[in-house]
């Protein structure tokens, strides 16, 4: 038995041709499968992947003058039609809103994505006292989903996973691949000519608009349902503590925003008196979370805010249709009565 | 620091950088200093044991060798052994022994509040605490001299690349090879040094993790018997491709530093008899179980009786060795049963079994042992037996099923590799062609595969 370790071979250029030849062969069978197969999770979710789009054909096409930025509250509350309507200048705005984004998601997907693409003069920061809770486990478990994704994550090892995936189909479509259901699947619908659902800048069937305000609540009309509070808390509001580090993250938002050249402005989100009453101290929680914004802001942002009649709500916080309709219409006067100036974006 | 990541991969490649720039005294303090860094990774407060172990055992060596009179000697060993036993017990098993001990008392009618040692396990310590105990014992026995230098001895009980999971080395072996002037391994060398580490991380990355999975559904509370049984062949595969994976990484960054470290794996699913098994499978623990425990106890010198005792205890001890729980000692039973029958019946009846039944009917009972391995309980592997007994083929899933079909035909791939030149890296020894396919493929399936989240290495929580 020849010992491996000591053998003496000739080189051999043609195991590694044979090598790469399957490689590349490996490749271009998945980049032909690639349309069947699943959408790949390069991004945290579905709506992040289809705003990413959406960001993908405004950059091609020009900018935006405002921005909305915020959580769920914000992608359902400010409708951007509706905005350019009530507009007298009929500014062009985006609602680049993600779940449960909290400041610091916001802060990177800000920086990183959305203002590069839109180029904005505006940017309406949505918030709500949960934005400031340390303790808030799902905006947390956002965070961590948005620092995972090959696409948003961070350091050097991600950086090269992600141009891996951006160049490679085997990379990106791995996920699928290592399922053996979902590749017989694809190469039979890939031979009837089926393509998988993908994520696109038109949006999601009533999920998401095109302009990226959020459509799923639009019909909803808040009852008071126990259950609706009851979950508010174990996500969002206990425990109820606000330390420095979102307020850190809030001022370091609104310094990368004024860095892109924009003017930041910060709505503090309509609510219902049972979201109020939901925290585990009440109206003084939300009175902390108040003081924290405005420490935290200082003079780098105007703020504003205003109400919404309890008809407009969804849930103790999303405004349903009426209620986003509203907000959307009464949000050029606040940014006007705040001197917020009337710039274009560009 | 697992092997299968990047972290790994730098800390290798830096490691052997700066070991061959480096010659005599300093290499060797390099390698010691490289393998505390690597184990500091770890837990860095777990390093005062090792060095502990260290000590305690350079000293009782140097003693054991220095006296003449056996009953001096056999109290430093005494001492060496009960040291290694004593730090294996307090971090291993006190909480399994006094679990035992409290649960009898309370059976017993007596009120007993068991004093209890919240300790995490230290990472390794059943590898190094036998590697260092073998030590006394070999001097003990007069099998070799002790190591005249500390330095070595350290480097010795601490190398990196064997250990948190082994193989567990002699000191006759590996101790001359650390003080030797060793040369820089020529590009074959490194080559077949690439071979096994890209043949260890296949195992891990794509079969074993790829099992991970398949068996947690077969183990999920209210699984089909159609999950179960997948699940039990997966997990089969899982162990081996886990543990001859770290095995062959292993040994390859050893081979980079110019150290070869022992086999220990010899294609072990391949065995005809449950004999065969142990010879095959984790041969640094079995070898060390047969020449300090079982040939002590007396081996196969005495009575047939005596015999199976010393089988069945060897096997119990080796069970109790992998972890502080009754799964394990009924695995380890499990084995010395099979051992036990199987020695009756080759000796009442000397013709063989035709191969493939041999091979098959091995393969399921080590596969039947296994369930107790890797339950949480023993009811819960109880739960998992019961329902493979009550409908195999309910509830099986085709893609796990896909998948585990096709990680058996990897793992056949390889082992067929390893049964013709001793061990993976004599993939450098197919011809071009086979060569290059065998690498594509690896590839596509490591790219693929790399994707999964992480599953530790089985056997670090031993």
């Amino acid at each position: 038995m020849p010992d491996p370790a000591r053998a003496r071979r000739p080189r051999r250029p043609v195991a590694f041709l044979v090598a790469a030849f399957l490689v590349v062969l490996a490749e271009a069978s998945v980049r032909w499968l690639a349309p069947s197969l699943p959408a790949p999770p390069v991004w945290p979710d579905r709506t992040t992947a289809t705003k990413a789009a959406q960001l993908d054909r405004i950059s091609g096409s020009g900018c935006v003058d405002v921005v909305f930025a915020g959580n769920s509250m914000t992608r359902d509350g400010l409708v951007p039609s509706v905005f350019e309507d009530a507009d007298r200048d009929r500014r062009r705005a985006y609602n680049a809103a993600l779940d449960a984004a909290s400041p610091a998601l916001l802060d990177r997907w800000l920086g990183e994505h959305v203002l590069p693409a839109t180029r904005p003069a505006t940017v309406v920061i949505g918030l709500a006292s949960f934005d400031l809770n340390s303790e808030a486990s799902t905006p947390a478990a956002a965070l961590r989903a948005y620092e995972d994704a090959p696409f948003t994550a961070t350091g050097a090892a991600a950086s090269v996973e992600e141009w891996f995936t951006r160049r490679s189909a085997l990379v990106r479509h791995r996920d699928a691949l290592r399922q053996p259901d979902a590749v017989a699947g694809a190469v039979a619908d890939r031979v009837r000519g089926v393509r998988a659902d993908r994520a696109d800048a038109d949006g999601i069937d009533g999920i998401l608009a095109a302009d990226g305000h959020g459509l799923s609540r639009r019909q909803l009309r808040y009852a008071g349902e126990p259950a609706a509070i009851e979950r508010l808390q174990r996500q969002f509001l206990e425990p109820f503590r606000i330390d420095g580090r979102q307020s850190a993250a809030l001022s370091a938002l609104i310094a990368t925003i004024r860095n892109a050249g924009a003017t930041p402005v910060v709505l503090l989100l309509p609510v219902t008196s049972d979201f109020v009453d939901a925290h585990p101290d009440g109206a003084r929680d939300v009175a902390r979370f108040r003081a924290a914004v405005d420490a935290a802001v200082g003079d780098a942002a105007a703020v504003i805010e205003t109400t919404v009649p309890p008809t407009g709500f969804a849930d103790t916080h999303h405004l349903n249709g009426d209620g986003a309709d509203l907000l959307s219409r009464r949000l050029p006067a606040l940014l006007d009565r705040a001197g917020v100036p009337r710039a274009r974006c560009g | 620091m697992t092997f299968n990541s990047l972290q790994y991969a730098a800390f290798l490649v830096a490691v052997v950088g700066v070991h061959w720039t480096l010659r005599g005294r300093a290499r060797t303090g390099f390698v010691l200093t490289a393998s505390y860094v690597f184990y500091g990774a770890w837990d860095w407060r777990f390093l005062s044991l090792l060095v502990a172990s260290t000590v305690i055992d350079f000293v009782a060596g140097r003693q054991i060798h220095a006296h003449t009179g056996e009953p001096a000697r056999r109290r430093w060993l005494t001492a060496s052994i009960v040291a290694n036993l004593g730090m294996l017990g307090a971090f291993k098993y006190w909480g399994f022994f006094v679990d035992g001990a409290s649960d009898l008392t309370g059976a017993l009618g007596l009120d007993w509040a068991a004093p209890t040692l919240e300790v995490v396990l230290p990472v390794g310590i059943s590898f190094y605490t036998f590697q260092s105990m073998s030590y006394t014992i070999d001097i003990h026995r007069r099998q070799i001299e002790p190591c005249p230098s500390l330095l070595d001895y350290a480097a010795y009980v601490s190398f990196f690349p064997q250990l948190v999971a082994g193989p567990i080395e002699r000191a006759s072996t590996l101790l001359p090879q650390l003080r030797a002037d060793r040369r820089p391994p020529d590009a074959d060398r490194v080559a077949s040094a690439l071979a096994l580490i890209g043949a260890g991380l296949f195992r891990k990355v794509v079969i074993a993790d790829t099992m991970a999975p398949i068996v947690a559904d077969g183990y999920a509370p209210g699984a089909s018997g159609g999950a179960a049984l997948v699940a039990t062949y997966a997990f089969a595969l899982q162990i081996y491709g886990d543990f001859a994976g770290y095995t062959a990484i292993a040994r390859g960054s050893a081979r980079l530093l110019g150290i070869e470290l022992m086999v220990n794996f010899d294609t072990p699913y391949g065995a005809r008899s449950p004999t065969d098994f142990w010879r095959r499978w984790h041969i640094s623990l079995s070898t060390w179980l047969r020449d300090y425990l079982y040939i002590p106890l007396g081996g196969n010198r005495g009575s047939r009786a005596r015999t199976e005792r010393n089988l069945l205890l060897v096997m119990l001890l080796g069970g109790l060795w992998h972890g502080a729980a009754w799964t394990f000692v009924v695995w380890g039973g499990l084995h010395g049963l099979f051992l036990i029958v199987h020695r009756q019946r080759t000796s009442r009846d000397r013709r063989p079994l035709p191969t493939p039944v041999a091979v098959a009917g091995t393969f399921h009972l080590v596969c039947f042992a296994w369930i107790f391995f890797r339950a949480s309980s023993v009811s819960e592997a109880w739960d998992v037996i019961r329902s493979i007994a009550s409908g195999p083929v309910t509830g099986l899933d085709t893609g796990s099923v896909a998948l585990v079909v096709g990680a058996a035909l990897a793992t056949l791939a390889l082992d067929l590799v390893v049964r013709r030149h001793r061990d993976e890296s004599g993939l450098v020894l197919l011809p071009s062609a086979i060569q290059g396919a065998v690498i594509g493929v690896a590839s596509v399936l490591f790219i693929v595969y790399s994707g999964a989240p992480p599953v530790p290495f089985v056997y670090f929580q031993f």
